[in-house]
């Protein structure tokens, strides 16, 4: 039956019905062209021609670039670490857990995924805020003198992080679960594999395509994250996407922060493509919608 | 409406492959006739062709004189049943239905006419209300059949239409499905690799085999002469020997093995003038076995092929019939059927044996077959050491 | 697999989980009913006070307009957009289509600051920052991607053998693709729609950057009041952005389900 459909196209004009489909993509090409390629080019361009490629120097010239640089590739990569380490168990859990639960958990999954940034950042910060609702429910049971102060610091921007991060973390894990042969532990059982081994060497080992694609996303995502942290974070745990809005909007040097961007967006491809070759991440992106 | 089908020499490559190579058919106006073959022999790309899906490389098709060959499946006003319905499942059973008198601009008094005279026809009165998610797979085909007559084409192709369905029902849906097509006479290209299916509903049988038709007959024809072996092979049960054709113009015998066997002189001739190998068919029913001690009484008239000794490897009961597995002294093996009722001797595994049937039972074809290449099964693989075997 | 009773202990990091991953917002939307002059938890007393607050300022309600407006225009634009290209895409047996899929895949995986940025240089130069048609075109940019993947998706499970059916039945490609095609996709561009509004609805970025004081979407209000945290009617905006949101998911999940019980077994 298969080769029915994979022969069949209509008998006459067969070359103009391949185009004429083709030329249906044309407007949204020209959009995508116009609206992110065009952008992008331009900048590409400014960074080297406002006033010269001298723009990308500020790397060399001024440590604070670089520290914070690598500042965001730490805080993403601390981020990653820590939705790895949340977010396979709960995938694991969705996985295992009958209609009901699983229901639960899903809904508690894509909700943050969908919501924005800008609220979830505003729900952290009235919660960890000084005068906020856990420093209130601390102080009033009598657990700790004085209020705590999270917000403004390194902590809250990881929280808040991987609070938006994690669905992205969780995913790919789950959607890599879902096509392991479920027959498969129960036959590794059978040949006499207690529980935990088998998850070990059968499971686990399985599910690596799906831990591969998220961290790769998490990581991608975090490194251009600027709302959390401008928002619950401090001087101190400055993000490079920071940098560069400060650097073209306050400070209106625009040649240098078209180089920072350009950076950016090459460092996060960089990224990408490096470990692409590992994970399928179309699939972590088409099962996100709900 | 008429319907007489003319493919002629039509042929369709997919780079190296020739999948269907060089066809011809004549179909006359109103008959049922089966396409038939295993996967891969390009009767279904061959009714591709006559739908419009795919364009032949060379060769023509016409429908009562007019030609199709480059005419766009719209428009070629045939009706096709597929294998997996294909029922639009937004639409109920009605919308369906009416889809092609739509398309063809009926009105919609008309159109509820034949779409009531449509659903009658296959047993689905008071239907229209449901959608095919409701149906079962016997009735989602009922309606998918109601669909391609009811704008009554001239032409009906299907496309292994029962093969999602389990046997009873298959059993019955050919039934009407001949029915059907005999009181619309509307002429039905049938495809299918079901060799039974295709000896119960047609006229006429196209056998295929690596893209050609090795031979169109009617049922009776194809069964009771076979003109190549892989026909003999493909439609039901035969016997086999290989071996050289020993003929002096007047008796003659196959030599299979350690085996001399009588056979019919006017079919040996023929067969001898494609070369000295041949194969020997004997289909299940005609071969005898009886126990080794018995002695039949010799009927006069009736010439003996050969009588074999051997052993009975299995005796199956299926129910009407019995069925007996005997294996030879070299190996070959060889299948019998009985009437159960007319089964005198009852034998069981181990019995020893003698096995024979009448000369001119026997058909004898032109040269081997390679066991596998009929069937493609792995358990011939063992019967392909011995040059002959048992094919069912 | 088999669901099977979970170890407690999953069990209950799952559902500690859970409700760190909801609370947050729960908890937001609750203070937004406090009465009294300051947000607490939990609410001394409920009033719709902050609500009423945000409706009567002037700055809220034209940046609910302008967010409805342009989120409305870009769900349209892009599901128009996005489903022809998916069209393209997947039947148009092109050889660039792996250079075309990843431009589609850009701008989801550029940094928003790298795009918003640029965007803001080309807007600049083009007079357009500020106006609603850039705004527009900067979030269809955006949103297209996730229609695209959406709709490739459902036509890829397409059963094509539909189509020929129709085919044989006397429908030309016109007839088919209307009759048949579009009906059984059209749940997927319906959730892509929605998928557009709520990016384009949640955007903060883009927006900040191709915003003027004459034009400006809700996020982008509520950004600025924001940075100075302490104002309660801010929690009323954090639950009205939520809700509207929350109520287009569950309209595209419910879209969603209606579809699939449609689709053929393949």
């Amino acid at each position: 039956m298969t080769s029915l459909v994979r022969e069949a196209r209509p008998a006459s004009s067969k070359r103009a019905h391949i185009n004429s489909w083709a030329l249906l993509a044309v407007p949204g090409i020209v959009m995508l062209v116009v609206f992110f390629g065009l952008p992008l080019g331009l900048m590409l361009a400014r960074s080297l021609t406002d006033p010269s490629p001298v723009n990308y120097l500020i790397f060399t010239t001024s440590g604070i670039y670089v520290r914070v640089l690598l500042n965001t590739v730490l805080v993403s990569v601390a981020c990653t670490v820590v939705c790895l380490v949340l977010g396979y168990p709960y995938a694991y859990a969705m996985h295992r857990a009958g209609p009901g639960l699983s229901l639960v958990l899903t809904v508690a999954i894509v909700l943050p995924f969908w919501s924005s940034a800008l609220v979830r950042s505003y729900a952290w910060l009235v919660l960890l805020r000084e005068t906020g609702v856990v420093n209130s429910l601390l102080l009033n049971a009598g657990l700790i003198a004085t209020p705590f102060k999270v917000v403004r610091t390194e902590t809250a921007v990881i929280i808040g992080m991987c609070h938006i991060l994690l669905p992205f973390m969780v995913f790919p894990i789950y959607a890599a679960m879902r096509r392991i042969d479920p027959s498969l532990l129960p036959a590794a059982a059978g040949l006499g594999a207690r529980p935990f081994r088998a998850m070990r060497k059968v499971f686990v080992p399985l599910s690596l395509p799906g831990v591969y694609a998220g961290c790769l996303i998490v990581f991608v995502v975090a490194l251009g994250f600027y709302v959390v942290p401008a928002l619950l974070g401090g001087p101190r745990s400055l993000m490079f996407s920071e940098l560069i809005v400060s650097k073209v909007y306050e400070e209106l040097e625009f040649g240098v922060g078209a180089a920072m961007a350009i950076t950016l967006a090459a460092t996060t491809l960089a990224s990408l493509a490096l470990v692409s070759r590992f994970a399928k991440i179309g699939d972590a992106l088409d099962y996100g919608t709900p | 409406m008429a319907g007489a089908l003319s493919i002629q020499s039509v042929s369709k490559a997919y780079g190296d492959v020739r999948a269907v190579d060089r066809v011809s058919l004549e179909v006359a106006a109103g008959e049922f006739v089966t396409l038939l073959g295993p996967s891969g022999s390009g009767k279904t790309t061959t009714l591709q062709m006559v739908t419009g899906f795919i364009e032949p490389d060379e060769g023509r098709i016409f429908l009562d004189g007019h030609e199709l060959t480059g005419v766009a499946s719209y428009r070629r006003n045939i009706g096709m049943v597929f294998q997996n319905y294909a029922l639009f499942p937004h639409m109920t059973v009605e919308q369906n239905i009416a889809f092609p008198l739509e398309a063809r601009g009926f009105g919609r008094a008309e159109s509820r006419q034949r779409i009531t005279r449509a659903l009658d026809m296959v047993g689905l009165t008071g239907f229209e209300r449901r959608t095919p998610r409701q149906l079962s797979g016997g009735q989602q085909q009922r309606v998918a059949l109601a669909r391609a007559i009811v704008f009554q084409p001239p032409l009906l192709l299907m496309d292994e239409p029962l093969g999602a369905l389990d046997k009873k029902l298959r059993d019955r849906l050919q039934l009407e499905i001949m029915e059907l097509s005999r009181s619309l006479g509307v002429t039905v290209i049938y495809v299918t690799h079901d060799q039974e299916e295709a000896l119960v509903m047609s006229n006429r049988i196209a056998v295929f085999h690596r893209g050609r038709i090795e031979q169109i007959g009617t049922p009776t024809d194809l069964y009771e002469k076979p003109r190549s072996v892989f026909v003999a092979g493909f439609i039901g049960e035969s016997n086999m020997f290989m071996g050289e054709l020993e003929f002096d113009g007047h008796a003659a015998a196959v030599r299979a093995g350690q085996w001399t066997i009588r056979v019919d002189a006017r079919s040996a001739e023929l067969a001898s003038r494609s070369g000295r190998t041949v194969t020997l068919v004997v289909r299940p029913e005609r071969l005898r076995v009886d126990p080794a001690a018995a002695v039949r009484p010799v009927e006069p008239g009736a010439t003996k092929a050969a009588t074999l000794p051997g052993r009975v490897r299995e005796a199956i009961y299926l129910g009407p019939l019995r069925k007996y597995v005997v294996d030879l002294a070299d190996g070959i093996r060889l299948i019998s059927r009985v009437q159960t009722e007319m089964d005198g001797s009852q034998l069981s595994a181990g019995d020893e044996v003698q096995v024979s049937w009448d000369i001119d039972r026997g058909i004898v074809l032109p040269g081997s077959a390679d066991a596998a290449e009929l069937y493609g099964q792995a358990d011939l693989a063992e019967a392909g050491e011995n040059p002959s075997s048992t094919l069912g | 697999m088999i669901p099977v009773r979970l170890h407690p202990l999953l069990l209950a990091f799952a559902m500690a989980m859970a409700t760190v991953l909801v609370a947050p917002t729960v908890i937001v939307v609750i203070m937004s009913f406090s009465a009294g002059r300051l947000l607490t938890f939990p609410p001394q007393g409920l009033s719709l006070h902050w609500y009423a607050n945000f409706l009567a300022a002037d700055t809220w309600t034209r940046a609910i307009a302008t967010s409805t407006e342009v989120g409305i225009a870009t769900a349209v634009v892009s599901a128009v957009t996005g489903t022809l290209m998916a069209l393209g895409l997947v039947r148009g047996h092109m050889r660039a289509a792996q250079i075309l899929h990843g431009l589609v895949l850009g701008p989801m995986v550029v940094p928003p600051v790298v795009l918003a940025i640029g965007l803001y240089f080309m807007f600049v130069r083009w007079h357009l920052v500020g106006t609603f048609t850039g705004m527009v075109a900067a979030h269809t940019a955006l949103a297209l991607p996730y229609v695209v993947v959406v709709t490739s998706s459902s036509l890829r499970n397409f059963d094509r053998t539909l189509e020929l059916a129709a085919n044989s039945l006397g429908a030309g490609p016109t007839r088919t693709f209307l009759r048949v095609t579009l009906p059984l996709i059209l749940p997927s561009v319906a959730a892509g729609c929605l998928f557009a509004f709520i990016i384009s609805w949640d955007e903060l970025i883009v927006a900040y950057f191709l915003s003027t004081p004459m034009v400006r979407t809700l996020p982008v209000v509520m950004w600025s009041a924001a940075q100075d945290s302490t104002d309660p009617t801010l929690a009323a905006v954090a639950t009205f952005l939520s809700v509207i949101t929350v109520l287009l998911l569950l309209s595209s999940h419910a879209i969603r389900r209606k579809a699939t019980g449609l689709w053929p077994a393949r």
